[in-house]
């Protein structure tokens, strides 16, 4: 550290390098939070979670028993152990029927969330109240929702068992047209990070499509996982993996998109081209179960950049996205993992699993053996007793 | 809350990021183009010295500089691309003399990751497009159209293809044609780049931008070393590819094999194309080497690396033709060298022509005020590497030495114009104890006289003049002689004391004299066709110590003598038809007044009276009764102080000579005092002709200098080098040292370890007084001077950090506390070892507060030895660290701020505030004991308010309440000011300075909200009018830019924007004041606005 300091401050380095090295070594240096835990706000399996990208501090967390709770992450100071608190959720006569599949919330402010519903809807939520402001209902059981992270639209795309990819207008309340080409039902969908038109799905039919949504022919491309040469990039024989696709996470730059397939296989494709990558991310991976999970690509002034996997051995997989490494096993959870989200500037980590529980994971905090030792000043004959017990430590 | 700032550079960046040259002036003319931070300075090269034509600040970090020819413009054009990925082409109207944005535009990408290096462009070589790789994976083109340009120009999305996985640490030429195969209309890009697996490869492609598409190079894609970093086209007619790594340089060519030579490891920083054959390169340490293609048969058959010399460490090399090249620095100063074409003296070819000053990176600096006269000095730690150096800056007039007569025991030095009504001066009256001489200008030259009409050589000359008749009149020790002005002209009256009593002291004007023999008497004559009459004498109560007439007419009836007294202290204003008082002044204190002057300000009568202890009095005399009111009193100096008048810029005024000379001058009706960059000058005279343009006349201790003076006060630099980085400084005034801590850097690539030391200096001569060395391994982190028993005895404490290679955290380190002894050697006292880095250290109230890593420990002196007395660990790592009574504020690496208290009766440390906000921290400035200024790594400032917490939690938060972008990585805050802080001028005692990586020296103003709103109106007006260099956004620019967040600026002013005002014309000005095109009319006067301005512009 030392030494990247006289680089900062003399402008050898640059004043990014520094922050990126520290930020990197700290994501890999994840671990359990030794002073942090969420409250226990679920009574079944915890389904999805994301954290607001505006004030970065709000955790959205949908369960199986259908209820939806807002956790405030932010840690308030001198706290040795801090359990993080549910500020709201939704009362019993609001919730959705069945188990909430998905949850995200509006990008652009924290008065509106979306969730998705094995009750065959998705519901627009306004925060405020917790009360569903807006209802669509996509006649099938709905395995997970995407809103664009950057466009004007205010588009939901919902994955369900119905072939069919619905749009849902948050402007108009009701839905745009849909986007055919899958053979069976939808289990996960991704804007991109980089167009706003471009949509990435994938289902149990074993393939990945990439919509343009503006187009009448919206599918623009089904991605092979063999690259075959000079082959249609519609072809119906294209299959991105060997079984069907329940995870999908595109890089923040949108060049990158992970796949995740119950083939236990994670693929990352070049967004550009829809090549496959070819990266081997090994045979760590366990992914049997047929719901949605939610993968995370780490690379906002990260590098080389992180992929987390919820795997179903109870863990999650972090790998260099890359090379494919297996950088960490973050093992904690006593149930199958589910979905893992990131709190943005900070170097913490939270997933959410079958087990009920959301774990924090953050960067172990150095020099802790520094305060617990006593100050020689207590040592000293003329300090008393009272003094040590004002001691904040 | 609120906290309002006004943001100035006192002096711009000087670290040279890029260089470029070409004919972007005019057809025909070689040009040098420089950028420094945001600055763009553009030189003429007239085959000896670089003389700057045009500098412009463009809204925007430089990323990226180019100059290209296309077809249609005789005069090249420049591409400039800003870290915030603007981008502008830019041109030269030679017709208006000014520069003009051809077209602008952006290539930002959300989410996108920037390169870590910083961004690549280039331009092929026939001007058609532009190349950019500013983001991870991404390469764009910009088409360069034929002639229009605007709408025509399209940036087009490209993508490399990503052979093997991510590409990073590319670096991107494009060339033409390599090959008759191929169409020479195509651009081929050849980009290098590095796998998973952190293999580098270079691979090229033929660019077709019409069609949005690549083809394969004809170049083979090839393996090169992992340490490859820079690629370079070389020139036609062989067109290959010169990949420099850090052990090896490669020649790629078409259809031959690749060519490979082995060098010393070292880092290529800079290199430039001489000819076909020829390209200069330029590493880390400041090596240049001159990199030679060899030819055989239109082949290029090998390469030869030959080592040219030693310069500043370079970014930028531009050859500038007939051997003269530019090595652009942002280590060390930037320097105009000529390449020879056989060794000299030092075993090298590179003879050093000029040099251009640089202050970055400065680390650190102290401010201090050394002399005690209100007027700091800063002393800066500046260069990396081996260009390290102390750099001493202060603002003043400066005096520069145009010839030096060294003679001894020159008393006086006096003035004579060729006729009365002349404005220039021709002839030096130098007077000594027993004669006088003179000496006459004759064209360039100044020749001693033998004999001057009736001139008396012989005694020593009190005062001499040209009188109302062209008569000159000169006053000895014995008598009072007026003679024709001529050369052989005759004495036309003589007349001598009473008694031939010897003449002490006297004063003369065009039309009379006024001389003391002693004792109080005061004899009075006048100059009335030829004679001398005597007009008055009487005899004062007290002894006269020093006399002065009015110079100008007064609107008073009479000419007015002013006298200062011996023993009384007393100042009378006599008339000089009866010699009656006028006015009377009691100065108090017992010093005696040395110096009297009545001059003009602004139209306005000033009485200035100094003292021999260089204390300076001035009174407000009102010109019809002559009475005196609004006594000030200012110190400037400690020695007797001499007074004089001079004009300057057709505006009076007054040379204070002492040991501090001053320029007392005025503006807005307010007396300003400017430092001299000079000492030691006791008389001064003013001497202006053709050969000495504004200059001035004086003695020193050596003789008699003349020397030109400044219209304006500015900063003046002077470097003390080390050939070592110096880190830190502190001052300690008791023993009148400074203490710095340096650093050798590495001198290869395998040699990790750093030699660190401390040493002091004399703060007069900075010379090093003694040296510390640490142990090998042990690098010092911080310095300050502490005392534990209240002032008697003051120590060094020095906080060293022991950097095991390999381990990146620190394990150890030590605080040593360190005396100065009386001989001035450094004694080390007490060490004692700590489990970290102690990042900072600050005294606090008899005791020590430590930043070890992230933990703040109380340290107190107790049986010879620091003991801790309690700690606090709230961060992660403390880089910065202000101590204010008993609160303690700290910059966290990644924590932004956070504020501590300590408690004296429990003896802990408690949590007051903290902000919640990621920033990334540099530095801090406490402003008063609420707010706090920040500097994050994202070149922002943001001003925090302690906000007292309702809730039951007994920490408070901070609250935001000024963002803003400065542009520039701030190391260090200090307060104080660089002008001189006189009793009068209160403005300036709230100035904090700042110094920067590319050697800004900032200066940070508190602004009250009247102020504040005003400048925000002027800011947006100013805009309006004058638009902007690459029609980049003032207010984008400015906004508050963090890794993942943008905030609208507030709080603070740019004051580089506001001054700019005062370079404008005065219908543009009155333009600002309307608010045209625009912008909204001011409260305000132009008038008034120009006079705040100017008093703004005044404090630094």
């Amino acid at each position: 550290m030392n030494s990247a300091l006289l680089a900062r401050e003399h402008g050898i380095e640059r004043p990014q390098s520094l922050r990126r090295a520290e930020m990197t070594k700290r994501m890999y240096e994840l671990e359990l939070s030794q002073f942090k835990e969420v409250a226990r706000g679920h009574h079944a399996p915890i389904n999805w979670i994301e954290i607001d990208r505006v004030e970065k501090k709000y955790l959205l967390s949908a369960g199986a028993d259908s209820q939806i709770h807002i956790y405030d992450i932010e840690e308030p100071v001198h706290t040795k152990l801090w359990k993080i608190p549910s500020i709201a959720r939704v009362e019993k006569k609001n919730r959705q029927k069945f188990g909430v599949s998905s949850v995200a919330w509006y990008p652009f402010d924290t008065g509106m969330f979306i969730s998705s519903s094995f009750d065959n809807t998705v519901n627009v939520w306004d925060t405020n109240t917790m009360t569903p402001a807006c209802t669509f209902d996509l006649e099938e059981k709905v395995f997970s929702q995407a809103i664009s992270p950057i466009a004007h639209h205010s588009l939901v795309a919902g994955a369900s068992a119905d072939p069919r990819v619905r749009l849902c207008d948050l402007r108009s309340g009701a839905f745009t047209h849909s986007l055919t080409g899958h053979n069976g039902s939808v289990m996960a969908v991704q804007w991109s990070t980089r167009y706003e038109h471009m949509l990435v799905t994938g289902g149990t039919d074993c393939t990945i499509r990439v919509w343009d949504i503006r187009k009448a022919a919206a599918c623009i491309m089904s991605l092979d996982q063999y690259n075959t040469e000079d082959a249609d990039p519609l072809s119906s024989t294209n299959q991105a993996h060997n079984r069907p696709i329940n995870g999908l996470a595109f890089s923040s730059d949108g060049l990158y998109l992970i796949s995740l397939g119950m083939d236990e296989k994670i693929r990352l494709w070049d967004a550009y081209t829809g090549q496959n990558t070819l990266v081997n991310y090994g045979p760590h991976l366990r992914n049997r179960s047929r719901t949605t999970i939610k993968p995370l690509i780490v690379d906002n002034g990260i590098w080389p950049p992180l992929i987390f996997i919820p795997s179903d051995d109870h863990q999650v997989l972090a790998f260099d996205m890359l090379d494919g490494r297996l950088v960490k096993r973050l093992r904690g959870s006593y149930g199958r993992v589910t979905s893992v989200d990131k709190r943005p500037g900070r170097e913490e980590l939270y997933s959410a699993s079958k087990d009920q529980e959301i774990l924090v994971w953050e960067a172990p905090r150095k020099d802790s053996e520094l305060i617990d030792r006593r100050p020689e000043a207590e040592l000293d004959a003329w300090s008393s007793d009272e003094d040590e017990q004002d001691e904040g430590y | 809350m609120n906290q309002y700032n006004y943001v100035v550079s006192a002096q711009k960046p000087t670290a040279v990021s890029f260089s470029v040259k070409g004919n972007f002036l005019s057809p025909n003319e070689q040009c040098l183009i420089v950028s420094k931070g945001s600055r763009i300075e553009v030189f003429r090269f007239d085959g000896e010295k670089l003389k700057l034509v045009v500098e412009f600040g463009i809204w925007g970090r430089v990323a990226s500089l180019k100059l290209y020819h296309t077809t249609n413009r005789p005069t090249a054009e420049l591409f400039v691309l800003t870290e915030q990925s603007n981008y502008c082409i830019l041109s030269y109207d030679d017709t208006l003399q000014q520069v003009v944005t051809e077209c602008s535009g952006q290539l930002a990408e959300i989410g996108a990751k920037a390169y870590e290096d910083g961004s690549v462009v280039d331009v092929d070589d026939s001007g058609r497009i532009v190349c950019t790789s500013i983001y991870l994976g991404m390469i764009r083109f910009l088409q360069l159209n034929t002639g229009v340009w605007g709408e025509n120009m399209q940036p087009m999305a490209g993508r490399s293809s990503s052979k093997g996985k991510e590409v990073i640490g590319k670096r991107i030429s494009t060339e033409v044609g390599i090959s008759v195969n191929m169409s020479m209309s195509l651009p081929t890009l050849a980009i290098l780049y590095q796998d998973a697996h952190e293999d580098r490869h270079v691979t090229s492609y033929v660019v077709n931008v019409r069609t949005n598409s690549k083809a394969a190079g004809i170049l083979p894609s090839t393996n090169v070393e992992p340490g490859a970093n820079l690629l370079i086209a070389a020139p036609p007619p062989y067109n290959g590819l010169i990949v420099v790594g850090e052990q090896s340089i490669m020649y790629l060519q078409p259809m031959n094999p690749p060519i490979t030579i082995y060098m010393d490891a070292t880092v290529m920083k800079a290199h430039e194309v001489i000819d076909a054959s020829r390209i200069l390169l330029g590493d880390y340490l400041g090596r240049l080497y001159l990199l030679i293609l060899l030819v055989e048969n239109q082949h290029v058959k090998d390469i030869h690396l030959e080592k040219l010399g030693e310069i500043s460490a370079p970014t930028s090399l531009s050859y500038l033709g007939d051997g003269v090249l530019f090595m652009g620095s942002a280590y060390g100063d930037s320097q105009l060298a000529q390449l020879n074409t056989d060794k000299n003296d030092e075993g090298d070819y590179v003879t050093i022509l000029d040099e251009m000053t640089n202050l970055g990176p400065i680390t650190d600096f102290a401010l201090v005020d050394i002399e005690k006269q209100g007027q700091a000095q800063v002393i800066t730690c500046s260069g990396a590497g081996l260009d390290g150096s102390l750099r001493i800056i202060r603002n003043g007039v400066g005096v520069h030495i145009q010839a030096a007569l060294e003679i001894v025991g020159v008393k006086n030095v006096l003035s004579l114009r060729p006729a009365y009504n002349s404005n220039i001066e021709d002839k030096l009256v130098i007077s000594f104890i027993e004669q006088t001489r003179v000496l006459r200008q004759i064209e360039d030259e100044l020749h001693e006289i033998e004999h001057y009409s009736g001139f008396c050589l012989s005694r020593t000359t009190l005062a001499t003049t040209n009188t109302i008749d062209n008569h000159i009149v000169q006053i000895t020790d014995q008598s009072v002689r007026l003679f024709e002005i001529s050369d052989n002209g005759n004495l036309l009256d003589e007349l001598s004391a009473e008694g031939n009593a010897r003449i002490t002291i006297a004063t003369t004007n065009a039309r009379r004299c006024a001389f003391s023999t002693g004792e109080g008497t005061l004899n009075l004559l006048e100059y009335k066709a030829g004679k001398l009459e005597r007009s008055g004498s009487t005899k004062l109560a007290n002894e006269i110590a020093c006399i002065h007439i009015n110079q100008f007419s007064l609107a008073y009836d009479d000419d007015v003598i002013v006298v200062g007294y011996w023993t009384t202290m007393r100042t009378q204003l006599l008339s000089a038809r009866d010699l009656s008082v006028i006015a009377s002044v009691d100065l108090g204190g017992d010093i005696i007044p040395r110096s009297i002057l009545l001059t003009e300000f602004e139209k306005e009568l000033f009485l200035l009276v100094a003292l021999g202890d260089g204390q300076l009095f001035n009174f407000q005399v009102d010109p019809l009764t002559l009475q005196l009111s609004n006594q000030k009193k200012v110190s400037i100096g400690t020695q007797p102080v001499t007074l004089n008048t001079f004009s300057a810029g057709g505006a009076t005024h007054v040379f204070a000579a002492s040991d501090r000379p001053t320029v007392i001058h005025s503006s807005n009706h307010k007396i300003l005092y400017s430092d001299v960059n000079l000492k030691d000058m006791s008389n001064i005279t003013a001497f202006r002709n053709p050969s000495f343009e504004n200059c001035i006349a004086f003695t020193t201790s050596s003789g008699v200098m003349i020397g030109q003076i400044d219209q304006v006060q500015k900063l003046h630099i002077n470097k003390i080098p080390l050939g070592e980085m110096a880190r830190r400084i502190c001052y300690q005034e008791s023993t009148r040292t400074f203490a710095i801590i340096t650093t050798k850097m590495e001198t290869s690539l395998s040699d990790s370890s750093k030699d660190s030391s401390i040493k002091i200096l004399d703060d007069q001569s900075f010379e090093i007084l003694d040296t510390l060395t640490l142990e090998s391994f042990e690098v010092g982190e911080s310095i300050a001077s502490c005392s534990f028993d209240g002032g008697a005895s003051d120590f060094y404490i020095v906080g060293t950090a022991t950097v095991v290679p390999g381990d990146e955290d620190v394990r150890k380190g030590r605080i040593l506390v360190l005396q100065v002894s009386p001989e001035r050697k450094l004694i080390l006292r007490h060490t004692r070892s700590i489990d970290g880095s102690p990042y900072c250290i600050q005294p606090m109230d008899n005791k020590l507060v430590v930043a070890v890593n992230g933990t703040i420990g109380i340290y107190e002196w107790s049986n010879h030895g620091l003991s801790n007395v309690c700690c606090h660990r709230s961060n992660t790592i403390v880089v910065d660290m202000a101590v204010n009574g008993n609160q303690i504020v700290v910059a966290d690496l990644m924590r932004s701020i956070s504020k501590l208290v300590y408690d004296k009766n429990s003896r802990t440390i408690r949590e007051l505030a903290i902000d919640q906000n990621s920033n990334w921290m540099t530095s801090l400035s406490l402003v008063d004991d609420n707010v706090v200024i920040g500097a994050e790594v994202g070149y922002n400032l943001f001003t925090l308010a302690q906000i007292p917490n309702n809730t039951m939690d007994d920490t408070d938060q901070f609250e935001v309440i000024g963002e803003w972008h400065l542009g520039e990585y701030v190391n260090r805050f200090r307060k104080g000011s660089l002008v001189m802080n006189h009793s009068d001028t209160s403005t300036t005692s709230s100035s904090t300075l700042f110094g920067t990586i590319n050697g800004v020296l900032g200066v940070m103003h508190n602004l009250t909200a009247d102020q504040y709103l005003l400048f925000s109106q002027v800011e947006s007006n100013i805009i309006h009018i004058v638009g902007s260099i690459g029609h980049f956004d003032h207010s984008k620019w400015r906004n508050f830019r963090g890794d993942r967040r943008v905030a609208p600026h507030r709080g603070f002013i740019d004051g580089d924007l506001i001054e700019s005002f005062l370079d404008l014309n005065r219908s543009q000005m009155q333009q600002v004041v309307d608010g045209d095109m625009g912008g909204q009319r001011l409260n305000c006067s132009l008038e008034q606005l120009f006079r705040i301005i100017e008093e703004f512009s005044r404090l630094h």
